[in-house]
């Protein structure tokens, strides 16, 4: 018992870590873009990086913000029904959702990993004239999955101690 | 299999799923995701990460992380307090001027703001308190700041139109100018309704009292409150219309002004930063909740396009003989009873998929329609029994005002969102007019 909790406790400190150090990107997409505005209109030297930089890193954003998100139980749902239910078929319910939910970030896992891999070991470049590798960004896709997957795992952890204890008392 | 019965198996899926409370990005994704799977094959799961990395490093959707982060800096700005003391000075002296001039600051507001929460939590704490103590009656107090406080959804920016357009493949600039007429005219249908009733009814909305009414002097000081806000607004609006920048590059150009109005205003470094932390966690977690969803919804459109959905129901519309006008009635009351139930984001990922393609083969316009789904999604907002704004308020109202009390009080609102509804279905030219205008 006592290591899945430690474990649980581990990957949720994880996720709000790397969740909350995310979060300051925005400040990092703001000054490029202010940048990039100034440059293009009071220098007249557009740069050819900013954009595809602030796309790269939105990915980042998206990817290492998703498991924190999930964390906090931010992943919005319609809960009109659930709260009517009894305790144990609500257990039930979190159960299953966690299946639901694991079963698609696997796949994205899975997926995401050989697109990333392929453009890896091509050693695929971006179309464009300031052309950067594509592999990492790619790589998010995956990334992103992992800290979902176990997120998911922690939050199953926790349902199941928490049923535990109730059928104990 | 057959098609549709595909497709009415999802959608049962999906009423499943939302029943055990599963998030609306892991449905949309998992049925997504399993039903290509088993009508497609597995070599049609490729199709999946090029898409969802389109989305993820798509340079319009990076525009909601920064009109979000605006919207949390004014909250916490208190530039709020100052316009309302404007608005107080100047119209406090007429019956209803106070829930007059809460209608046009959330119209302020939402020219500043692209979330709609943003005004009502602010007009809620200090529009609310003032309009009650000078004896507004609650259902109109509560009324105006509910019903004003939706219009951010249609006055641009507007973070649920930058997510319809993206997933319609429409120019976000055109939406945003699409947006502004209507909007103008749901507020001006609102303050002529509170200002008719009150004209009629003093009681309902009694004039401040004269000793309390500000001098000429102090009604002018007074709008120096307006620059900051107008400061901010040309540099959103202004830098996109005038087509010096991008959408995304506006809103980071205003992200950068809210910052430094922040800073001015705390006059304190330490304060400034606290709510730049606040803001910027506030940003990040509803920016990954929203593109997750969109994420999850890609598995699903993938699907309903690889089955040629739309044009399986256009040709059943055609074979059962239905007028277009018929469906799109149709499709507006679908609007409204999942509004009861469903908040905007929720409702644009199952519908757009759809709706939009059918709409468009029945030759209508999008951009159009789109500004009736979001004035629709201004009455999803409202609508009793679920809804942000219904909680929300009995949260901030006194505490003998039931839930009951508040219900009452959004219906006329709802009714004068279905009459500009109504207008702009007959009249498109309301929508159309500014954006061929400026011919983006």
């Amino acid at each position: 018992m006592q290591t899945i909790e430690k474990t649980v406790s581990f990957i949720e400190k994880m996720n709000e870590m790397v969740g909350r150090s995310s979060c300051n990107l925005i400040f990092v997409f703001m000054f490029l873009m202010v940048y990039e505005v100034i440059a293009r209109y009071f220098f007249a030297s557009p740069t050819i990086w900013v954009h595809e930089l602030c796309g790269f890193l939105f990915a980042a954003y998206v990817a290492l913000t998703g498991g924190w998100v999930l964390l906090k139980k931010g992943h919005v749902a319609v809960d009109i029904i659930y709260q009517h239910f009894s305790r144990r078929v609500r257990h039930i319910m979190d159960i299953v959702v966690s299946m639901v939910a694991l079963f698609m970030f696997v796949i994205l896992f899975w997926q995401g990993y050989k697109f990333a891999w392929h453009a890896f070991v091509t050693n695929q470049h971006s179309h464009t004239l300031f052309g950067p590798v594509l592999w990492p960004v790619k790589a998010f896709l995956p990334i992103g999955a992992v800290f979902f997957i176990l997120q998911i795992i922690a939050d199953f952890c926790k349902i199941i101690l928490d049923f535990n204890k109730g059928s104990a008392q | 299999m057959n098609p549709a019965l595909i497709v009415l198996l999802m959608f049962l899926a999906v009423v499943v799923l939302f029943v055990i409370r599963t998030p609306v990005a892991f449905t949309l994704g998992a049925v997504g995701i399993a039903t290509l799977y088993l009508t497609n094959g597995p070599r049609f799961l490729q199709m999946l990460p090029p898409s969802i990395i389109e989305s993820m490093t798509s340079i319009i959707l990076l525009a909601i992380p920064l009109f979000i982060f605006i919207g949390c800096l004014l909250e916490k700005s208190g530039i709020a307090d100052e316009i309302f003391e404007m608005i107080y000075r100047w119209l406090g002296a007429v019956p209803g001027g106070l829930a007059v001039g809460t209608v046009l600051i959330c119209v302020i507001f939402a020219a500043m703001v692209g979330i709609v929460g943003a005004a009502t939590v602010t007009m809620g704490l200090i529009a609310l308190p003032a309009m009650l103590k000078r004896g507004y009656k609650t259902s109109l107090a509560i009324g105006c700041i509910s019903g004003g406080g939706a219009l951010g959804f249609l006055i641009p920016p507007s973070v649920t139109m930058i997510v319809y357009a993206s997933l319609s493949n429409l120019s976000i600039g055109k939406m945003f100018l699409a947006g502004i007429v209507p909007g103008l005219l749901l507020a001006s249908i609102f303050m002529s309704y509170i200002l008719i009733r009150s004209l009629i009814n003093p009681s309902l909305a009694p004039p401040i009292p004269v000793e309390e009414r500000a001098t000429w002097r102090e009604k002018w000081a007074s709008l120096k409150n307006l620059a900051m806000p107008f400061v901010l607004i040309f540099s959103i609006m202004g830098t996109i219309f005038s087509g010096l920048a991008t959408p995304t590059e506006a809103a980071a150009v205003g992200a950068a002004v809210a910052m430094a109005i922040v800073f001015v205003r705390k006059r304190s470094l330490k304060e400034g930063m606290k709510v730049m932390h606040i803001a910027s966690e506030q940003a990040a977690f509803l920016t990954s909740m929203v593109l997750w969803i969109i994420i999850g919804c890609l598995a699903f459109s993938a699907v309903v396009n690889t089955l040629g959905l739309p044009l399986l129901l256009k040709d059943l519309i055609d074979s059962i003989g239905l007028n277009r006008w018929t469906v799109l009635i149709v499709m507006m009351i679908s609007f409204f009873l999942l509004g009861m139930v469903m908040d905007d984001l929720p409702i644009i990922m199952i519908t757009v998929p759809i709706y939009v393609p059918l709409i468009t083969l029945l030759g209508f316009d999008p951009l159009w329609f789109g500004i009736l789904f979001i004035v629709n999604m201004q009455m999803a907002y409202l609508t009793p029994p679920f809804g942000f704004v219904l909680f929300y308020m009995k949260g901030v109202v006194p505490p003998g005002v039931t839930m009951g009390d508040i219900y009452r009080s959004v219906w006329p609102f709802i009714c004068l969102q279905g009459v500009c509804l109504i207008l702009i279905m007959v009249f498109p030219e309301l929508v159309m007019w500014l954006p061929s205008f400026v011919g983006m």
